[in-house]
C-alpha cells in the first residue's frame, strides 16, 4: 500500500482550495435569491410521479389541469373545458377548449381527455368510485360525452376533482409514467423518489400567460411540525405550510417571514364508532355529547387561531348549499346531563360516572397524532366529557388502526382534516358520510337516503342545494350523528419576499397560485 | 463480615450515594404525590394554558392548562411504577430461564441459548415497537412489550453464574442427601446467582426508564391524559420554541433518574463484585 504524503504546500492549496469553493458557492447562493425561484417544504409525500396515482399533487402544484376547476369562491369554472351540458338524464357533453397545448408542444384533443381518464380509473380504483362514471367517448376532436353510473348532476364538479386531471400517455414499457406531460401553468422537471422531491419550470407557453416564477421546487415529506418551521426559519424551504401550534406568535414576530391564517374546507368532530349500536343508538345520548362539547374554547385555546368554532354544521360558511339556519348545539352541561338522565343515564353507585342497567358509560376516543390539535382536543374533550359523567379514554394511533375499532362499544373518533370539498360538491361529503349505503358509521335515515338520492339527479343547482340544506338539517340539528367542532384554518408560512400568494380554499390541503412572485 | 466490607466500599463511592439519594428522594415523591403535588394533574383548565414558570405553576402549565409540577411528580409515579414492574416480572423470568439452562445443560440449554441469541439480534427497542404496534398502545402493553424483550441478559448472566455454582460442593452435597433438582436451584442456586443480579437490575432500572420514556414518547406508551415523562416530552414537542418548560422538566427528570440508577448500579458492581471477595 503506499502512502500518501502531504507536504504542506499541498495541503495549503488544498485549504485555499476549500475557501475558494465556499466563497464562491456563497456567492451563487446570494444570487440564487433574487431568481424567480420557489422552494415549498410540503407535509405529506408523494412516492411516485405517474398521474394516474399522483395527479393530485400534481394539480395541486399547477401541473395537471381538470376539464372544470374549482373558483375560490366554490364556483365549479372552465378549465380544459369550455362549456358543458346534459344529453339525457344521465350523460353529459364537454366541449374542450381549442387553444390548449401540453407541455410537449402537442394539441390536447378529445382523445388525450379520453386515455387519460381511462387510464386513471383502471389504475387506481378509488377514483374510479369517486367518479361515477359508466363510459366516456369522443365526439368529436374536440367533443367527449361521458356517461354516468346514476343520473348525477354532480359531474362537472367531480371533474374538476384534481385526480381526475387529463395528462398526455408517455408510458413507460413497463406501462407506468415517469414524466408526466400536462397542460398547467408549470412544466414537469423531474421527480427523485430518494428525496421525495418535484421539481417544476415555467410554461412559457401557458395559455392564460406564464406563471412569474421561473422554477419551483416541492420537497414533499417534511412531516414534523418543528421540522418545518426549522426549514423556514433556516430558509431552506421559502414556502410551507402548518408550522407547529404554538409557534404562531414567534414565527409572526420573525422580520424574515410572513405568516397568513386562511379557511379551509376541512374540520374537527366527532364521529360515533358505530351509531346503530348502544350507546349512540339514543340521539339523547347523542344530543348530550353534543351539549357537552365546549367548542369555542377549543377553539380559542387549541386552535389558538387556526380555527373557528362550529356552528353546528361541518360544511364551511360560503358554499352556496350550506345550511347556515341550524340551530345547532351550545355549550350546556346542565342540559348535556338532563338528557342523559331522560335516557336512563344515571349514577347510581356515586362513584361520578353515568350508569345504566349496571353498565358504566365508560368510552373510549381515538384520534391520531399527523393533525398536532388532534391530540389536545381529544384530551379537553375528555376532560369536558368527565363534567357530565361520561369517563372516557384517549387512544391515540394510526388513522388504519382506528378504523378497524369502530365497532368497540362507545367508540368515537376524533377527527381532523375532515375535507368536505375533496370533490367540491355537496353529494361528496353528505353521501359520503350519510348515505346508507356508505355505511362506516351505520348511520340510517330513509328521508335522508331520499333526499341524497332526489338531490343526485337533480339538475336545477337552487332546487338542488335546497334539497342538501333538508338534509343538514336533519343530520346535524335533528339526528346529532356527528358533532361537528370547529372549522381548520390553514397557516401558511412564506419568505417575506414571496408575493402574490391567493389562497384556494377549495383545495385540499392548498394550492399555490400562479400569480406568486419574488420581490 | 463480607456484607459491611460491601457497605463500606459501596459508601465510599460518591457518585452512587449521590444517586441513592436522589433515588430515594424520587421515590419518596412517587410514594407522596397524592399530597405534595399542588393541583390535580389532569385537570384542564384551557384559559390557563402554556403559562411560564411562576410561583403559582413553578414548571409553568401545558397547552390544556395543566400544571406541570404536579405531572411530573405523578409522572415519577408512573415511571417508577412501571419500570420496577418490567425489572421484576424481566429478572424473575430471565432467572428462570437462566438457571434451568445452566443447571441442566445438554440440550435444554443449546435450545434456550439459541432462542436467546436469535432474540437478541434484534434491536430490543425495535422489537417492542413491533409488538406495541401488534398489540396497540397502553400502560400494561408498555411493560409487556419490554419485559418480552429485555429477560434476555437475566438468562445470560444467570445462565453464567449456574454453569460455575452446580459444580460447587456443597450441591453435589445437597445432590447426595437426595435434595430435588427445584429445591438445589431454588434454595442453593438461586441465592448464590442473586448478586451479579441485582446488579444487573439497578442498572437495568436506568435502561427500562429511558425505553418506557422513549415508547411514550413515539405515542405508543402511556396514553393521554396519564402522566408519564416520555408522553409529557411527546405533547411538548409541539410547543418546543416558545414553550420550552413543557419539554425541559420532563426531559431533565429522565435525565436525572437514568443517571442516578447507573452511578447506583456501578457503585453496587464495584462493591460486590465476586473478583475482590476471592482475593481476601
Amino acid at each position: 500500500m503506499t502512502k500518501i504524503r502531504t507536504t504542506p504546500i499541498k495541503s495549503m492549496l488544498l485549504i485555499a482550495t476549500i475557501i475558494a469553493c465556499m466563497l464562491f458557492s456563497g456567492c451563487m447562493a446570494a444570487l440564487g435569491s433574487s431568481d424567480q425561484k420557489l422552494v415549498v417544504g410540503e407535509v405529506w409525500t408523494m412516492g411516485s410521479a405517474d398521474p394516474a396515482m399522483h395527479n393530485y399533487e400534481l394539480n395541486n402544484f399547477l401541473v395537471a389541469e381538470g376539464l372544470t376547476s374549482i373558483s375560490p369562491d366554490f364556483k365549479i369554472v372552465p378549465c380544459l373545458a369550455d362549456s358543458w351540458e346534459t344529453v339525457g338524464s344521465d350523460s353529459w357533453r364537454f366541449h374542450l377548449n381549442k387553444n390548449v397545448e401540453f407541455h410537449d408542444g402537442s394539441k390536447l384533443t378529445a382523445d388525450d381527455v379520453v386515455s387519460s381518464l381511462e387510464r386513471t380509473m383502471k389504475m387506481n380504483p378509488s377514483v374510479t368510485g369517486q367518479l361515477n362514471i359508466k363510459k366516456i367517448s369522443k365526439a368529436d376532436d374536440y367533443t367527449i360525452d361521458i356517461t354516468t353510473n346514476t343520473s348525477d348532476a354532480s359531474l362537472p364538479a367531480r371533474m374538476a376533482y384534481g385526480r381526475a386531471s387529463i395528462y398526455k400517455i408517455n408510458e413507460n414499457s413497463d406501462g407506468t409514467i415517469s414524466t408526466p406531460i400536462c397542460t398547467g401553468p408549470f412544466k414537469f422537471v423531474s421527480y427523485d423518489k430518494a428525496s421525495d422531491t418535484l421539481e417544476l419550470a415555467k410554461n412559457e407557453k401557458y395559455r392564460g400567460g406564464a406563471p412569474k416564477l421561473d422554477s419551483v421546487t416541492i420537497r414533499f415529506g417534511i412531516g414534523d411540525a418543528n421540522a418545518r418551521q426549522m426549514a423556514i426559519e433556516s430558509g431552506e424551504v421559502d414556502f410551507t405550510t402548518e408550522p407547529p401550534l404554538g409557534s404562531t406568535k414567534s414565527l409572526q414576530s420573525n422580520s424574515n417571514l410572513n405568516v397568513t391564517i386562511h379557511p379551509l374546507c376541512q374540520g374537527y368532530k366527532l364521529k360515533f364508532g358505530d351509531i346503530s349500536k348502544a350507546p349512540y343508538d339514543d340521539v339523547s345520548v347523542r344530543r348530550a355529547i353534543a351539549y357537552s362539547v365546549d367548542r369555542k374554547s377549543i377553539a380559542d385555546d387549541i386552535l389558538l387561531g387556526r380555527g373557528k368554532a362550529s356552528d353546528g354544521n361541518a360544511l364551511t360558511p360560503g358554499l352556496a348549499w350550506r345550511n347556515n339556519d341550524l340551530k345547532g348545539y351550545s355549550y350546556d352541561t346542565k342540559k348535556a346531563k338532563d338528557l342523559l338522565s331522560e335516557a336512563g343515564w344515571k349514577d347510581t353507585d356515586g362513584d361520578g360516572i353515568l350508569d345504566k342497567d349496571g353498565k358504566p358509560f365508560k368510552i373510549t376516543l381515538y384520534t391520531w397524532p399527523q393533525r398536532p390539535a388532534l391530540p389536545s382536543i381529544a384530551q379537553a374533550v375528555q376532560s369536558q366529557f368527565k363534567e357530565i359523567g361520561i369517563d372516557a379514554d384517549v387512544r391515540i394511533m394510526e388513522w388504519d388502526a382506528i378504523s378497524d375499532r369502530a365497532d368497540e362499544w362507545g367508540m368515537i373518533s376524533v377527527a381532523g382534516g375532515d375535507a368536505c370539498m375533496m370533490i367540491p360538491d355537496p353529494s361528496y361529503y353528505l353521501e359520503g358520510q350519510f348515505l346508507s349505503s356508505n355505511d362506516d358509521y351505520h348511520y340510517k335515515n330513509a328521508k335522508v337516503d331520499e333526499l341524497i338520492l332526489k338531490a343526485r339527479s337533480t339538475f336545477d343547482e337552487d332546487k338542488r342545494n335546497d334539497l342538501y340544506k333538508q338534509v343538514q338539517k336533519i343530520v346535524y340539528d335533528e339526528d346529532c350523528a356527528q358533532i361537528p367542532i370547529a372549522f381548520h384554518y390553514l397557516c401558511v408560512v412564506t419568505k417575506k419576499d414571496v408575493k402574490g400568494y391567493v389562497p384556494n380554499p377549495a383545495h385540499h390541503d392548498y394550492c399555490i397560485s400562479s400569480g406568486i412572485y419574488r420581490e | 463480615m463480607q456484607k459491611t466490607r460491601s457497605l463500606n466500599e459501596f459508601l465510599k463511592n460518591k457518585a452512587s450515594v449521590m444517586g441513592l439519594i436522589i433515588i430515594l428522594l424520587l421515590v419518596m415523591t412517587a410514594a407522596l404525590a397524592d399530597y405534595i403535588s399542588p393541583y390535580d394533574t389532569d385537570k384542564v383548565v384551557l384559559k390557563e394554558k402554556l403559562k411560564p414558570p411562576s410561583w403559582q405553576h413553578p414548571m409553568g402549565t401545558d397547552q390544556l392548562g395543566r400544571d406541570v409540577l404536579s405531572r411530573i411528580i405523578y409522572g415519577t409515579r408512573t415511571t417508577f411504577e412501571l419500570s420496577m414492574l418490567v425489572v421484576l416480572f424481566t429478572s424473575a423470568f430471565g432467572v428462570f430461564i437462566g438457571i434451568i439452562a445452566g443447571y441442566y445443560r445438554g440440550i435444554v440449554d443449546e435450545i434456550l441459548m439459541r432462542l436467546i441469541d436469535v432474540l437478541l439480534a434484534f434491536p430490543s427497542i425495535i422489537l417492542a415497537l413491533v409488538i406495541i404496534g401488534a398489540i396497540g398502545p397502553g400502560v400494561f402493553n408498555t411493560v409487556l412489550a419490554i419485559s418480552l424483550v429485555g429477560w434476555l441478559f437475566y438468562a445470560r448472566v444467570a445462565r453464567a453464574s449456574t454453569l460455575s455454582i452446580r459444580e460447587k460442593e456443597y450441591v453435589e452435597g445437597a445432590r447426595a442427601m437426595g435434595c430435588s433438582d427445584a429445591y438445589i436451584c431454588f434454595f442453593y442456586v438461586l441465592p448464590n446467582c442473586l448478586p451479579p443480579i441485582i446488579v444487573l437490575m439497578t442498572l437495568n432500572l436506568g435502561s427500562v426508564i429511558l425505553s418506557i420514556a422513549s415508547l411514550g414518547y413515539l405515542g405508543l406508551g402511556a396514553q393521554p391524559p396519564i402522566p408519564e415523562w416520555g408522553t409529557m416530552l411527546n405533547d411538548g414537542k409541539e410547543y418546543l420554541r416558545d414553550c420550552p418548560w413543557l419539554s425541559v422538566f420532563p426531559g431533565l427528570m429522565i435525565m436525572i433518574s437514568v443517571l442516578a440508577f447507573n452511578f447506583i448500579g456501578d457503585g453496587l458492581r464495584d462493591a460486590i463484585d465476586p473478583r475482590q471477595l476471592v482475593i481476601k
